[in-house]
């Protein structure tokens, strides 16, 4: 194996992290914000965004003094082998479970708009199956896939857009409506949605480049999606009066059902083909940090071959909770709350451990160093 | 392990084939007859009447001779879904309203509230969202049948009628998409066209839009009325066609006909304290002259004078506009909307329709001649 095939640029990583984190989630965030803190949620998505900046910052100077380390290495320097192994393989418990949130997620989507007699299993298969396909080659062409799909990021932006001349701005005013509790409170299912970025932990010692042009393409990363999310929000509270956003659970797609052009008469079924994509690449995205934990784990040298159990994990966990809206509902909260413990606490305290106690990780890093 | 991955591969391929098909999700469209406009109106056993139009094919399509005639089916049923089911049974084919161009609203059943007829619409990921919707004085079903006996088909007629008249500032353009914000939007009515059965050569026509307050039909404004509250209203479409007298004679001599070339209106609420609420309204048209008889349009003073003459006249037409406004509890100019994002605390204290009925709203309309064709 070429040494070069497991490296990506900055730029790479930047729309990597986008990708991640864009998926089906945006398109019913509006709505989801807005149960919290009615029409100045968008606040809570720039706080969000904020936050998610401020751990990226922990991160990536928790993992700058080694540049070859990941987060798994960490967490096997701190703990030892044994418990350090176990929680990897909690962590890659947890990455599928994303994954099959997504897959999940996904599938009643399109089950709900567009495909409604296809048994759900056929269109989770073919998600699970496409994205296993990809997830098993080297990480730089995974991350030319995230670039190469990016464009269709606009393809939203440009019909969220194009809503603009039907819009009432007067829904949105006055600010301020909400208490700044309840903006706060928000935040969190904002997070949710935001959620990708985390994958940093895992691909950062595949990125090429110092530590300043790593955190850079992250920050961009966030920022543009921060906006982007907080776009796609004003626009919808614009459009939908105050009382009918309750009733919509998926605004972005409900604003482009109404639309009608000269050759295309229902555009939500149109965007939804382009947009499976971008719900794939998270999907694929997170498969691939999963397996190369579970490699590690296993101590096996390639994830190529631990990458189909996983697939396999995820396609069968995502039968279960597909069929009823309350399951649904109860393990995309799971899900959620579990990542606050995921991404947010545990890597805090290892950025803690990291800070206080270098000498450990450097001990580690001499000793791999060694192996090699 | 290489024989592995290669039957893994073979799998692959087999199963992406299978599931290429996608034959669960096909909808054709020799399977289904199309819906292509609804009525609703007030059932006389039951709460509703459902009117439909569909196309019928007799003979053979394939071979292209099909007698394609318009059917009106009407059924009576408790809710809308319910005689979709009805009708169900007595068309041969799946009915499929996913290209449905219009809904049509009887008087009567209007004066109730109409979100719930709308509901099957919103909820259902296929329907036309961008189907238009309109009121008819009487039955809608007489409408249809009319339509159907002269135009051949309800639907493209309708529609291109009503269509028109959005064109012409008739009436608003609105579809049921536009429309479901302003219906769970208490800061703001909507009015939708009010379409009458005619007899003779044309069998429908626009004469107004009706007036909502809430989610049910109170009002109407006829003919003129429509276009200059849509006027005041701020929305100009392709054209906006008024004649107005300019005198007290009753000749063909005595009247002008312009074109509104621009408008622009600026509402301005004033609400300090909850028993002080009023509005004032003003109102710039920018108008082309293309009929006046009188041909006297020379000298800047008979402009001026004219500009002045229809100024008064507009002012006290767009004045009894709002009075009617006003009367039918319909707070089309959306200034609840204003107050709740400019003045919400004054708001909150209101009972908001009540005031609006009673409130001091005046209006000011300006004119001013800026085109008169190619002739003095």
């Amino acid at each position: 194996m070429k040494a070069q095939e497991k490296t990506i640029t900055p730029a790479q990583s930047f729309f990597f992290i986008l990708q991640t984190q864009i998926g089906v989630s945006v398109l019913s965030l509006p709505y989801v914000v807005y149960v919290g803190a009615g029409t100045d949620s968008w606040l809570s998505i720039l706080l969000a965004g904020f936050a998610i900046q401020l751990f990226i910052l922990c991160f990536v100077l928790m993992l700058r003094a080694h540049p070859e380390l990941n987060f798994y290495d960490v967490l096997l320097a701190y703990c030892g082998k044994r418990f350090g192994s176990a929680i990897i393989f909690v962590y890659v418990l947890y990455f599928s479970f994303v994954g099959i949130l997504l897959v999940v997620l996904f599938v009643r989507m399109i089950n709900r708009w567009v495909l409604p007699l296809t048994p759900t299993w056929i269109i989770g298969f073919m998600l699970v199956i496409a994205a296993l396909y990809l997830a098993r080659e080297q990480i730089r062409i995974l991350a030319r896939f995230n670039v190469f799909v990016t464009p269709l990021l606009f393809v939203l932006l440009f019909l969220i857009t194009y809503a603009i001349q039907y819009v009432n701005p007067l829904y949105v005013l006055p600010l301020f409506q909400a208490s700044w509790a309840d903006i706060f409170a928000t935040t969190k299912d904002a997070t949710t949605a935001m959620l990708g970025f985390e994958i940093i932990l895992v691909l950062y010692p595949f990125i090429t480049g110092d530590a300043r042009k790593k955190l850079t393409a992250f920050s961009l990363a966030n920022f543009v999606l921060t906006l982007f999310y907080v776009y796609v929000t004003i626009v919808c509270y614009m459009f939908f009066s105050p009382v009918e956003l309750t009733l919509i659970p998926e605004p972005v797609l409900y604003i482009l059902k109404s639309f009608s052009f000269q050759i295309i008469e229902r555009t939500d079924l149109l965007f939804l083909s382009i947009w499976i994509v971008c719900a794939f690449t998270s999907l694929v995205n997170y498969l691939y940090i999963a397996s190369a934990g579970l490699a590690k784990t296993l101590k096996k040298r390639h994830h190529k071959t631990v990458v189909t159990w996983i697939a396999g994990l995820i396609y069968v966990g995502s039968l279960f909770p597909i069929d009823s809206e309350e399951r649904v509902i109860q393990f995309s909260s799971y899900v959620t709350n579990s990542s606050f413990l995921f991404v947010f606490a545990i890597p805090l305290l290892f950025f803690v451990l990291v800070m206080t106690s270098p000498s450990k990780l450097q001990k580690f890093a001499l000793e791999k160093e060694e192996r090699n | 392990m290489r024989s592995w991955s290669k039957l893994l591969r073979v799998l692959l391929c087999i199963t992406t084939l299978l599931s290429l098909t996608a034959c669960w999700d096909q909808n054709l469209l020799k399977d289904v007859s199309l819906v292509l406009s609804i009525g609703f109106d007030k059932g006389e056993e039951k709460e509703l009447s459902t009117s439909i139009s569909t196309r019928q094919f007799e003979g053979n399509i394939a071979a292209g001779s099909t007698d394609n005639a318009v059917r009106i089916i009407q059924i009576e049923s408790h809710t809308p879904r319910e005689s979709r089911s009805l009708l169900d049974r007595r068309v041969s084919e799946k009915l499929d309203s996913s290209k449905l161009r219009v809904i049509l609203l009887g008087e009567e059943l209007a004066k109730q509230d109409i979100f719930p007829l709308l509901d099957i619409f919103y909820r259902d990921p296929r329907s036309a969202l961008n189907a238009r919707i309109a009121v008819v004085r009487g039955k809608s079903e007489d409408l249809m049948r009319s339509v159907a006996d002269t135009q051949g088909t309800v639907s493209e007629y309708v529609s291109d009628l009503l269509e028109s008249a959005e064109q012409s500032t008739t009436v608003f353009r609105e579809n049921i998409q536009t429309l479901s914000s302003k219906l769970l939007d208490p800061g703001q009515d909507f009015s939708l066209p009010l379409l009458q059965t005619t007899s003779g050569e044309v069998s429908a026509e626009v004469i107004g839009v009706s007036l909502f307050d809430g989610r049910s039909l109170t009002g109407e404004l006829l003919g003129d009325d429509a276009t200059l509250y849509i006027l005041l209203n701020d929305r100009l479409e392709r054209t906006a066609r008024l004649t107005k007298p300019i005198g007290t004679e009753k000749e063909v001599t005595d009247y002008i006909t312009f074109e509104v070339q621009e408008v622009d209106s600026a509402i301005h609420v004033t609400a300090n304290e909850p028993d002080e609420v009023y509005v004032n309204m003003d109102v710039n048209l920018e108008i082309k002259i293309i009929e006046y008889p009188p041909n006297e349009l020379a000298s800047q003073e008979k402009i001026d004078q004219l500009n002045q003459w229809l100024a008064k006249l507009l002012t006290k037409e767009a004045t009894s506009v709002v009075r009617k406004l006003q009367r039918a509890r319909c707070d089309g100019f959306g200034i609840g909307g204003r107050m709740m994002a400019f003045n919400k605390d004054v708001w909150e204290d209101l009972d908001w329709k009540d005031t609006y009925t009673k409130m001091p709203f005046s209006v000011d309309v300006h004119v001013d001649i800026v085109q008169k064709g190619v002739l003095n």
